[in-house]
């Protein structure tokens, strides 16, 4: 009788020994991630003798293998709305969805000034997810930006961490989004969700 | 999304053979697609309807404000940032910013944060003295105290009060039933309101308002673009960020 309890003990132990090691390690992990990627893209943004084109395209060389524009594009939809595309809507939803989002992020990150960028501790959102928030000190004002990571296991390498959703001041790009296109949806079906996203889309160069 | 998959393989098998609607996908993307929406669920389980009774009225004052802000505060704003340096402008906001301690000390004390309202209070008398008058801000650059930001809106959310339905404010903008009336005793906390001549209280809320627009050029207009209704990503992003702010 002893030696099981004894053994549950240990394992025990272990188990709770173990959790905070691993979730720290995925904390930091995904840390890494989002400082390499914000390291990379400040110099971009500061560079004077860039035009706007050449900042966004630079700036999307670096955030492309970060962020899974894929997956956001679908969880903007969510399941309900997701089926009610056609596969060949679902694939020129995600297609004009990922050109959208990318010149949104290059435009908003370039209008970007900053005086302090400070990182919290990261939070494990759930396992395999993990929440990097920054603050970053502007003009005498404080702005609260949060990159939320999951672990793909997919990419270059098997533990890469990748971007689903972004938050500034706690509001949720995914779920905004979400509200504004579900309710076109709702009005117009899918077909007038797609004509007015490629009316916005900028032409290829 | 790939242990998920592997997961709910198994219970998808189930259904393959089932003569279903016509096919969108292949089994194996749609059993990929279902295992990517069960594993964000927190994304994308929040898709109940949003209850705007007053909906009509709502998208019409948004078209106002959106109006006053572009032929008005716009214009006005910029005009002032080619006049103000931006580092005068940021010590204007600060002490407008400084001069509203009373409504986060005292929404503070309220929800039962008195650590909370003490800093507000060292952060006003650091600001006003050390700070001149609160046009700087050592409280924050030295003392490292952080502000904490509370109104009655977010009070009466922390005793439970909810949202109710959004209301679109004159001028203000988004809102909703609760914060709408947590406004009015906000409004007895705020000390420019107690300024007796009406036209010193208007030029300093004029002031205010022009000042802070100055320091956020082009964020209202990167936001609306961004929104194919920008009514709805409005009334979804003040909903998001109020909700957080209860929690905090």
């Amino acid at each position: 009788m002893k030696r099981p309890v004894a053994l549950a003990l240990v394992l025990a132990l272990a188990w709770t020994a173990n959790v905070p090691a691993d979730d720290a390690a995925d904390g930091d992990a995904a840390l890494a991630v989002i400082r390499a990627m914000v390291d990379k893209v400040l110099p971009i943004i500061q560079n004077d003798g860039l035009s706007f084109t050449e900042k966004r395209d630079q700036i999307q060389t670096v955030v492309d293998p970060v962020f899974d524009f894929r997956l956001m594009g679908k969880l903007v939809l969510g399941p309900r709305y997701w089926v009610r595309l056609d596969k060949d809507q679902q694939a020129e939803f995600i297609r004009l969805f990922v050109v959208r989002l990318r010149d949104s992020y290059a435009e908003n990150i370039n209008g970007f000034t900053y005086d302090q960028i400070d990182y919290a501790a990261p939070v494990l959102a759930a396992p395999g997810k993990v929440k990097v928030t920054m603050t970053i000190t502007s003009k005498g004002e404080r702005l609260r930006l949060s990159y939320l990571l999951y672990r793909s296991g997919k990419g270059p390498e098997a533990d890469a961490w990748r971007v689903y959703d972004i938050e500034v001041k706690d509001v949720s790009i995914i779920l905004s989004s979400q509200a504004d296109y579900q309710a076109r949806i709702d009005k117009g079906g899918p077909d007038a969700l797609l004509d007015e996203l490629r009316e916005r889309v900028s032409p290829a160069p | 999304m790939v242990w998920l998959a592997i997961g709910l393989a198994p219970v998808a098998g189930v259904f393959a053979d089932e003569p279903g609607p016509p096919a969108v996908s292949t089994p194996a993307e749609a059993t990929e697609d279902d295992a990517d929406f069960a594993a964000f669920a927190e994304v994308t389980g929040a898709q109940e309807k949003v209850s705007d009774p007053l909906i009509l009225y709502n998208r019409a004052m948004f078209r106002v404000n959106d109006a006053v802000y572009m032929w008005v505060l716009r214009p006005l704003s910029h005009g002032y940032a080619a006049v103000v340096p931006q580092r005068a402008r940021v010590s204007v906001g600060q002490f407008f910013q400084n001069l509203r301690f009373p409504e986060r000390c005292v929404n503070n004390l309220l929800q039962a944060k008195p650590r909370r309202a003490g800093t507000e209070c060292l952060r006003f008398g650091v600001n006003a003295t050390v700070g001149v008058l609160g046009f700087f801000d050592p409280a924050t650059s030295w003392l490292k105290l952080a502000e904490y930001p509370e109104d009655f809106g977010q009070t009466l959310g922390f005793w439970g009060v909810p949202a109710g339905v959004p209301v679109t404010l004159p001028l203000l903008g988004p809102s909703n039933l609760r914060d709408t009336v947590g406004l009015v005793p906000d409004h007895f906390l705020d000390p420019v309101n107690y300024v007796d001549s009406t036209s010193t209280r208007l030029a300093a809320r004029g002031t205010e308002h022009t000042n802070r627009g100055s320091l956020h050029l082009g964020e209202y207009e990167r936001f609306t673009r961004g929104a194919l209704d920008p009514y709805i990503m409005m009334r979804s992003a003040y909903r998001q960020n109020r909700d957080a702010s209860v929690r905090e």
